[in-house]
């Protein structure tokens, strides 16, 4: 039985702004949970700007996603060994037509060919941006972590992320016309119906028709983000991340859990210059980081402030 | 999650009503690092001024609840609040959806209205079918929390969850799904093939093939 109920974990590592170390913290993660014994698929999402095969090292390989998605390969022919144990690579597309944009149909056939496969868990590695397929991947995951940096263009743009996740997801869930269009002109900031957060949305819509209110108000308490914060440089920077929580939580109303930090080292460049994950080599100042990290999600749990 | 305005000092500090002043002290402490002019935490979320609102406001809960006295009193003042409001609740029609002005913090999942005996009665008689807030219904009567009918059914927690709010495309596939209602059903001594195929036909009609599942 407990193998039944042991059913696989998708993460999915996004971020809103594009260079934040999304890729570099989904390979290492992989690594550490792959050293533990776990077995890891890691499946380049990244439609467009597929790198994760030079995150591990490995020369881009001839099968991949976009063989699943348009031309009807089985998963398994398009998932390849990678040098690490337990960790499996599903590469993204080389093609730069068609892939970019596959259909709602598709996404729904991949993630559910990611079911079927035989691993523990699933880490997608998504691209930059708030796009509808980057969104829709962070919302079916188990687990959605946003990789941000202690800097204003990431926070900005990591919350833009948040709040358009959080938008897709209760529109969808809202039915009732009126009250789709409501979630739609909330999103916009200067709207006139004066609604500034989702959580003064969630209310609104609650006087509308409480039965829809009280989903949408379930779906938020469901809605639950991982922060990540990447190259911090002080004990001030790793408080960001704390303060970020509590942020959310008056915002949006949202419990964010915030799983981990990684600092800010020289070595990482050196790592990606030689192609040579960070974890691969063991020890290292980050790899402790990427254990607490992979631990945290692994777990439900998160850092303590202090 | 309320409106700041609206929200009671304990809801301002993100803490329980049984905080201990420890943690009354370090909700404040966060709340300062958080909501400090040019905080880099609330860039593009909060205006500097909002901000200034936010701090004024802690600074009052702070200023009561760290003190016994001011604490004892506000308490006292919330609870004949919450009183009324219950009581002015009661006499109005049951799908009013007003609210207290006051509530509780209460974040957890348990926080449904109390609820009788016989809460159960329609899905036994087979008026409504057994859905995700039958088997909610039924867990609150029996008084067990997630996390123990998570450790009895050994299902995680979070599908457990997703079962009671219907989340369907968060849990796995249907075959699984049977399964966790089944156990879910003998767990809380419910009529366990006609719960599993009352939730399946739900599963089925809300995951049918062409609409897009919950959560996308
Ligand atoms: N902790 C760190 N310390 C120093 N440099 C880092 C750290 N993390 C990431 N970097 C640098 O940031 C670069 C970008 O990382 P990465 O490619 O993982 O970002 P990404 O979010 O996946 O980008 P994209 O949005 O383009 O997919 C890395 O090449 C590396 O040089
Ligand atoms: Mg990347």
């Amino acid at each position: 039985m407990g193998q039944l109920f042991d059913h696989k974990e998708i993460f999915a590592f996004g971020s809103g702004k594009g260079g934040v170390g999304k890729s570099f913290l989904a390979t290492n993660v992989a690594l550490v949970l792959g050293r533990k014994g776990r077995k890891v698929l890691l499946v380049d999402a990244d439609l467009g700007g597929a790198n994760l095969h030079t995150c591990l090292g490995i020369p881009a390989p001839e099968a991949n996603l976009s063989d699943f998605i348009h031309h009807n390969r089985p998963i398994q022919d398009t998932i390849i060994r990678t040098p690490f144990e337990n960790v499996w690579l599903i590469s993204g597309g080389q093609d730069i037509l068609g892939i970019a944009n596959p259909k709602h149909t598709q996404k729904m056939r991949l993630l559910k060919a990611l079911q079927e496969v035989d691993v523990e868990v699933v880490l997608l590695d998504l691209g930059a941006g708030t796009g509808h397929n980057t969104l829709d991947f962070f919302l079916v995951a188990d687990k959605g972590v946003m990789v941000v940096m202690p800097e204003p263009t990431s926070v900005e743009n990591a919350y833009r992320f948040i709040k358009s996740a959080l938008y897709r997801r209760l529109i969808v869930l809202a039915s009732d016309p009126a009250v789709r269009d409501l979630v739609e002109k909330a999103s916009d900031r200067r709207n006139d119906a004066g609604i500034r957060t989702p959580a003064e949305l969630v209310e609104q819509v609650v006087k509308m028709d409480p039965t829809t209110g009280q989903m949408l108000r379930d779906s938020l308490k469901q809605f639950r983000p991982r922060i990540v914060l990447n190259q911090v440089r002080s004990l001030a920077d790793i408080r960001i991340g704390f303060a970020m929580q509590a942020a959310c939580q008056k915002y949006f109303g949202l419990e964010v859990d915030f799983v981990g930090y990684l600092e800010n080292d020289d070595q990482v460049w050196r790592s990606i210059r030689t192609r040579q994950p960070l974890a691969a080599m063991g020890g290292g100042k980050l790899f402790r980081s990427f254990e607490t990290i992979a631990f945290n999600l692994l777990s439900n749990q998160q850092l303590k402030p202090e | 999650m309320k409106p700041l305005h609206q929200q009671n000092y304990y809801e301002i500090l993100g803490i329980p009503r049984e905080a201990t002043p420890e943690q009354i002290r370090k909700a404040f402490e966060m709340s300062k690092q958080t909501f400090e002019s040019n905080s880099l935490a609330t860039y593009s979320l909060f205006s500097d001024e909002e901000n200034r609102e936010i701090l004024t406001l802690t600074q009052k809960a702070y200023n009561t609840l760290f003190n016994l006295n001011l604490r004892q009193a506000y308490d006292q003042q919330l609870q004949s609040e919450e009183q009324t409001s219950t009581t002015k609740r009661k006499t109005k029609t049951p799908a009013s959806p007003d609210k207290p002005s006051i509530q509780s913090v209460s974040s957890q999942e348990d926080d449904l209205p109390p609820m009788g005996k016989n809460a159960l009665q329609p899905y036994i008689a087979g008026t409504k079918p057994f859905d995700g807030s039958a088997l909610k219904a039924a867990r609150l009567l029996a008084g067990i929390s997630l996390d123990e009918l998570a450790s009895q059914t050994k299902i995680r927690k979070t599908y457990l969850s997703y079962l009671e709010a219907e989340s369907f495309s968060s849990l796995p596939a249907s075959v699984y799904v049977r399964g966790f209602v089944k156990l879910v059903a003998a767990a809380l001594s419910l009529p366990i093939e006609q719960t599993a195929q009352d939730y399946m036909n739900r599963y089925a009609s809300a995951t049918q093939p062409g609409q897009a599942p919950h959560g996308i």
